[in-house]
């Protein structure tokens, strides 16, 4: 037992601090929406309201009371996993994003995924193959990072190929107007199309997905492309390097060590793109009419929904505090200097 | 003999030129010209001149020029010289790390084994030069700073040859005891992070010698060392090179620590080897450089001056501007 | 020489944009705000990108578009760009010290390092949502989405200076830490910063867009580039391309230039 918590520490300690950070940022949340401008009451439900009435909604913004109570009452529904019912529809908070999350999530997590994908095959063209056609290619496109918005990408593509070509599907949609829905079991609607497993609902929500993921790849892998192959090339003049060649390591094994020292910044990126894909997800949706985040957040802002957006905040912490997790413990794994108590690099 | 350019633009519109690479890669030994034999020298530099080329596009001045370097199988050669005598890059352009990039390379001749090798590599990721190892002057950093001693190792034994697992392990421990890490499991475990300088510079020797070179090239090998240490770990880098019948290049500053290791001696001043000496004869070296690089090396009879000299008090007439 | 003309046609193409931004209202032939003709005509003489579905000519309100993104990117940059620079200089000058500080300094660099990690678009919208979508609030937004990427580039510059021995030999002669800040580090840290000025201009350009695409951004009528483009893709999906093409092409070509100018200040610095 010693050893294995010893040599497994650098993870466990990471992973104890996660409610902790979750906390802080409730707490960020909780003070956040009690400094908007003028009565938050008064900003939901306009001017005209009784005193009956303004009491009611003061209570179920949880905005009655001492601050030590209020405090006290949200923390106790946070643990509950309650983030209150929405004034303006009624409905629980908790549960709109139990069913709209999943579907932003794994949307933004497929374009990661992809965007991943397409660099590291791009990244390692350029590597072997510096002055081929791809390379060039790959690398005038790396320099385009940061300029093109997924949705421009996005619509370029609905007027190419679905308004011109026809080659793809309506933006109507994750699925064709006679494609069976398949049952909610995880909420992530390609899973679960996966785990109901009929092949033709997989294909049309497959092709559905073509457009957006594209616009996504498209729009965020230039920054990590960049990013990948300055660091390679960093890491490819180190002595390191050279000594593994020269000491005549098979060419995967060199790959390999060029590779574990320079992804760290792409993994952090990585988790930066992660959030900026959440984004590109949340935009994308209405343009797609998928359902989601997207539709629910703007009306949420646009009606001044405070409950809906302090549970947002929350939602958003919590989401960004498990892709830092996650990005900061493969960093951990990748170069074990990380490590806290590894003694650092010596 | 004609002296053969071979930039970027030579080198790949030249068929010549580009089926002798290839052939350095891959191909079997009896298609190379003059097939190797142990009688061959292990490395064969004629006339060999390197510049660099300028952030602006233009070459710079002759890093190493005109210079021939013949070692012989089992031979042990240093070459010796202040830093920026282009000695440093003499050794890449053996171990085939010089870039068409980066550089532009002149010669008649380069053979490792017997057979002839490219100066320069186009390719941004070089490949390993058959039976030429090279390490390099700072185990902290040559060594792979993410990956355990073990793998490093274990990625080297059984590169040039099968080897099946087992065997590895046990050859792994082999040639960690070798260079004097009896602590074989607890060094394979580590990462070179986790080990002091003496024995990351073992663990570099171990991980050399454990590729099979012919021809072990060292650059500064000790110049991390405190002087003890360096004296051992030579002491033990040209035994070990000895033992494996392998040919050692060492590129140093120290001309008195590595004459006591080495056969032959090339002095290189402003990149050119301005004389090669038996180690055994230093004291009938000629040239004023080399001269003046044993005079600035304490003795016993220095011990009565009020000072060393240095390079500085001697007027060293570079042999190009006589 | 290639690469030498696209840094060209960046400065180039930055200084336009700025011209454009700078004269608007001149440049525009039409109220942006007005109907100035019959809906969704094609681009021709009379109206040179075309109008919208609502009749309003495309160029006008492109043109105006630009000024009002142009100005807000220009201010979230500068402002983050100074406000990150403060923090992230007290950030690695205390991180390592004791005491109260010292937690603070360590505690900011973990917040910043995480806030990389959060969805910028939906900080954007949480903030409109509570505090309104006006200009304001958008650019104070992106101010506070922005400054941390500067304070965390800033820190790791300063954690490599920090341990200069001309820092120590100031110390020594009784500089005080302000001043040695200011006056020692601040000049050694502040160029990657500057540098990294495109990339926050890129990312704040995208943030309105992309708040302006969702329909929560500067309230219509006032042109902008996301919202334009936001109405024209209802239009490009009936294979009207102009209302959405226009204003997404310039939003992208002013990215770029602006990066491609910023590459010729890192070329030229690095030269001498």
């Amino acid at each position: 037992m010693r050893p294995w918590l010893h040599h497994n520490g650098w993870w466990l300690r990471r992973l104890l601090l996660l409610p902790v950070h979750l906390l802080v940022f409730a707490l960020v949340a909780f003070a956040l929406v009690r400094t908007i401008p003028g009565d938050p009451v008064l900003v939901v439900t306009g001017n005209q309201i009784s005193d009956d009435q303004y009491a009611d909604v003061q209570r179920r913004l949880g905005l009655d009371g001492s601050l030590a109570h209020q405090a006290g009452e949200y923390f106790g529904r946070l643990l509950r996993l309650d983030l209150g019912d929405s004034l303006i529809t009624g409905r629980s908070v908790t549960e709109e994003f139990g069913s709209r999350l999943p579907q932003t999530l794994e949307l933004a997590a497929l374009g990661l995924s992809v965007s991943l994908v397409v660099v590291l095959a791009l990244s390692a063209v350029v590597l072997l193959r510096p002055r081929g056609v791809i390379s060039r290619l790959a690398m005038a496109y790396a320099r385009s990072a940061g300029a093109i918005p997924e949705f421009a990408v996005a619509v370029a593509g609905i007027f190419v190929f679905y308004a011109s070509l026809h080659w793809l599907p309506s933006p109507l949609g994750r699925l064709g107007p006679d494609d069976p829905v398949p049952t909610p079991v995880t909420r992530f609607p390609l899973l679960d199309a996966v785990l109901t497993g009929n092949p033709q609902v997989v294909g049309s929500m497959l092709l559905h997905l073509v457009l957006p993921v594209f616009a996504m790849v498209v729009a965020n892998s230039a920054v990590l492309l960049r990013l990948l192959c300055s660091q390679l090339e960093v890491e490819l003049a180190r002595p390191a390097t050279r000594f593994r060649i020269s000491t005549g390591a098979p060419r995967w094994v060199v790959l390999a060590s060029i590779y574990r020292r320079a992804l760290p910044a792409t993994v952090t990126m990585s988790g930066t793109l992660f959030g900026y894909m959440v984004g590109g997800a949340v935009v994308l949706e209405g343009l797609f009419g998928f359902g989601g985040m997207g539709q629910y957040l703007t009306d949420a802002v646009t009606s001044a929904d405070l409950t809906a957006l302090q549970g947002l905040l929350v939602v958003i912490a919590a989401v960004s505090l498990v892709v830092f997790l996650l990005v900061d413990l493969i960093n951990m794994a990748l170069d074990p200097r990380r490590r806290p108590g590894s003694g650092g690099a010596a | 003999m004609s002296t053969e350019t071979t930039t970027s633009r030579v080198a790949s519109s030249h068929p010549a030129r580009r089926s002798a690479r290839r052939r350095s890669a891959a191909a079997p030994k009896a298609a190379a010209p003059g097939s190797a034999t142990s009688a061959d020298p292990v490395l064969v530099a004629d006339r060999l001149s390197v510049r660099y080329r300028l952030p602006g596009g233009h070459l710079g001045p002759a890093v190493v020029s005109d210079v021939s370097l013949t070692i012989t199988a089992g031979e042990r050669v240093a070459v010796v010289g202040e830093s920026g005598s282009g000695k440093s890059t003499l050794a890449l352009a053996v171990a085939g790390f010089l870039g068409t990039q980066q550089s532009e390379v002149t010669l008649d001749r380069l053979a490792v084994m017997g057979r002839d090798v490219p100066a320069v590599v186009g390719d941004r990721l070089p490949r390993a030069r058959d039976g030429v190892t090279m390490m390099f002057q700072d185990a902290m950093t040559s060594l792979d700073p993410v990956w355990t001693v073990g793998s490093q190792l274990r990625a080297v034994v059984g590169a040039r040859e099968e080897v099946d697992r087992r065997d590895r392990q046990e050859r792994c421990r082999h040639w960690l005891r070798r260079v004097g890490l009896a602590d074989t499991e607890r060094v394979m475990a580590a990462r070179p992070g986790e080990l002091s300088g003496g024995m990351r510079q073992r663990v570099m020797m171990a991980i050399a010698l454990a590729s099979g070179p012919r021809l072990l090239i060292a650059d500064e090998p000790t110049s991390a060392l405190d002087a003890g240490l360096a004296r051992e770990v030579m002491e033990l880098l040209l035994e070990l090179t000895e033992q494996s019948r392998a040919s050692a290049l060492v590129v140093t500053h120290d001309i008195t620590l590595v004459s006591e290791y080495v056969d032959r001696i090339a002095v290189m001043y402003r990149g050119e080897i301005v004389e090669v000496l038996s180690a055994r004869r230093l004291a009938a070296a000629q040239h004023p450089y080399t001269r003046a690089l044993l005079a600035c090396v304490p003795t016993l009879a220095s011990a009565g001056l009020d000072r060393l000299p240095t390079l500085a008090d001697f007027d060293v007439i570079s042999p190009d501007a006589a | 020489m290639r690469a030498g003309g696209w840094r060209w046609a960046g400065l180039a193409g930055a200084g336009l944009v700025l011209l454009v931004a700078a004269f608007a209202p001149l440049l525009a032939p039409y109220d942006a705000r007005k109907i100035a003709g019959p809906p969704l005509m094609k681009p021709s003489g009379e109206h040179w990108f075309g109008t919208d579905s609502n009749g309003l000519d495309v160029f006008s309100q492109t043109v105006m578009a630009t000024r009002l993104d142009v100005l807000i990117a220009v201010t979230t940059v500068l402002a983050a760009t100074a406000l990150g620079m403060a923090a992230g200089l007290a950030i690695g000058m205390n991180e390592s010290g004791r005491g109260g500080i010292g937690v603070l300094a360590r505690a900011g660099a973990r917040a910043a390092d995480f806030v990389q990690a959060v969805p910028a678009v939906l900080v954007g919208l949480v903030a409109v949502g509570l505090y309104g979508s006006t200009p304001v609030t958008i650019t104070v937004a992106i101010v506070i989405i922005l400054m941390p990427m500067q304070a965390r580039l800033v820190r790791t510059e300063v954690l490599q200076v920090r341990g200069e021995a001309y820092l120590d030999a100031a110390r020594m002669a009784g500089t005080s830490e302000l001043r040695l800040t200011v006056r020692h580090v601040l000049p050694n840290v502040a160029r990657p910063a500057v540098l990294y000025m495109s990339v926050l201009f890129g990312v704040s350009i995208m943030l309105t867009a992309a708040l302006g695409f969702l329909g929560v951004g500067v309230a219509a009528p006032t042109p902008e580039w996301g919202a334009m483009i936001s109405r024209g893709a209802t239009d490009a999906s009936l294979g009207h391309w102009w209302p959405a093409l226009f204003p997404l092409t310039v939003l992208i070509l002013t990215v770029l230039a602006v990066t491609a100018a910023f590459s010729t200040f890192q070329q030229g610095r690095q030269r001498r």
